[in-house]
């Protein structure tokens, strides 16, 4: 029974690192002021292209083809489509002043449009699978640590058994927190999702923080895309596994109270919720309920807020708002 | 403590319900007039795209008729595409977005002027 538990939590958090990824990226972007809705399209983008990139890695590579170069191509790949296209989002939203919301549901539609169309393009080419070789396949999903580690009773399953990339997402989730908080640039950029006018008054160049914010974030939740892809989907294209995992970092967003600290735990949460219906059967409770729990959660959660009013869990003041110095 | 307070049925939350019947509404007729059927993807996105058709209308609802009918005939296009000349369904999408970002692009050049300022500023009036 604790053994099953162990187990169940595990695999909650490995299908919880594109969540980890993708709501470190959105909450780096919104505490700029910027609500990028286009997480969803910018996974697509990055899982079709950072498949690509080790892809075609491989290919070119052939026999000397290194595990790790190939898992750094493709982290390379998926943080440049990612942050291509929230640059797209920031110039239109920053630069032509349109409503973000909007822009946002567009880059959606584009990114899961160009991700497909990469994806399906790819495996027309190709002439069949578009997949890598199996040792490929086991650096990205098999555990980065030495056997004698991963062997220890209770914590080696526990601590030591994932992949590398939920390795990587808990360091550059601490990372993220630790910038916000105690150093100048992160001050600096929570000043600027709060009030804009103000931190324009004080000297902050709100443009360049806005649009570093958003395309480094969007870079972020992109690398998320290309997680799924590489160890849940494992190295395959796959139209439909990623739809709803954006959307599902955009409440996990709001669950977190926009702090970067909070989604180590959350991701996890939202993780082990996603896949409660394969673990947990409670009779006469059909799959699909099971899918709406993480939203539940993330609605109760935002109505607290709301109703509390307590000031560090608000969101940034000038969320969604677009910066016009002109108007101060 | 948690303090409530009493809320009014206010236009808002009034126009809420209302639309969102309505969208309830468009689902019973996808489901009951053309698929004739409950299955998993009778919602798949329309959603999304709604918004879309929305802005692209300007808010006006006899543009709305016409530009749902171009974003329609532009997904069924991408469908015939794909069986003649191998190309994946998705392009209509990503002409979709296009067309979107486009015109929230061009909204910006409506509203505003652009004046430049000789050597050093180049400045949006």
């Amino acid at each position: 029974m604790f053994a099953k538990l162990l187990a169940w939590i595990a695999a909650g958090v490995v299908s919880g690192t594109p969540l980890l990824f993708g709501t470190s990226g959105e909450i780096l972007t919104e505490k700029s002021g910027n609500l990028n809705l286009g997480v969803e399209g910018m996974m697509y983008m990055g899982g079709a292209f950072g498949l690509a990139g080790a892809f075609y890695y491989e290919q070119a590579a052939g026999e000397n083809a290194n595990g790790i170069v190939a898992v750094v191509i493709a982290l390379l790949c998926a943080f440049l489509a990612g942050a291509f296209g929230a640059l797209i989002f920031s110039f239109v939203t920053i630069t032509l002043r349109a409503n973000q919301n909007v822009t946002g549901l567009a880059l959606t539609i584009l990114g899961t449009g160009v991700g497909q169309f990469v994806g399906e393009y790819m495996r027309i080419n190709v002439g069949g699978y578009v997949a890598l070789s199996n040792e490929m396949k086991g650096v990205f999903s098999n555990s980065p640590w030495p056997a004698a580690l991963r062997e220890i009773p209770v914590v080696g399953p526990l601590l030591f058994n994932y992949n590398v990339f939920v390795y990587i997402g808990i360091v550059m989730a601490i990372a993220m927190a630790v910038w916000m908080k105690k150093t100048r640039a992160g001050m600096n950029l929570r000043a600027v999702g709060e009030s804009p006018s103000t931190a324009d008054a004080a000297g902050i160049n709100v443009i360049r923080y806005r649009y570093l914010a958003t395309t480094i974030g969007g870079g972020i939740s992109a690398i998320g895309g290309m997680v799924y892809i590489m160890t849940t989907a494992g190295c395959v294209w796959n139209h439909t596994g990623l739809s709803g995992v954006g959307w599902l970092a955009v409440a996990l967003v709001i669950f977190c109270l926009w702090k970067p600290a909070n989604t180590l735990w959350g991701a996890a949460l939202f993780g082990v919720l996603t896949i409660m219906y394969l673990w947990v059967s409670i009779p006469f409770i059909p799959r699909q309920l099971y899918k709406i729990l993480p939203y539940v959660v993330a609605i109760v959660v935002l109505v607290l807020v709301s109703m509390r009013q307590k000031r560090e869990n608000q969101p940034p003041a000038a969320l969604g708002t677009n910066y016009f110095r002109e108007e101060r | 403590m948690l303090s409530v307070m009493p809320m009014p049925p206010t236009r808002p939350i009034r126009t809420a319900f209302l639309s969102g019947a309505i969208a309830g509404f468009v689902g019973f007729l996808v489901v009951s007039g053309a698929d004739h059927t409950l299955a998993d993807g009778v919602a798949a996105g329309v959603g999304f795209t709604a918004i879309t058709v929305c802005w692209l209308a300007q808010l006006n609802p006899f543009a709305m008729i016409a530009i749902s009918l171009l974003l329609s005939t532009l997904s069924k296009g991408a469908a015939t595409l794909q069986t003649k000349m191998n190309i994946p369904t998705s392009l209509s999408d990503i002409i979709t977005a296009v067309i979107l970002l486009c015109m929230l692009g061009c909204e910006f050049f409506i509203n505003y002027r652009l004046i430049p300022r000789g050597r050093h500023e180049k400045e949006v009036a």
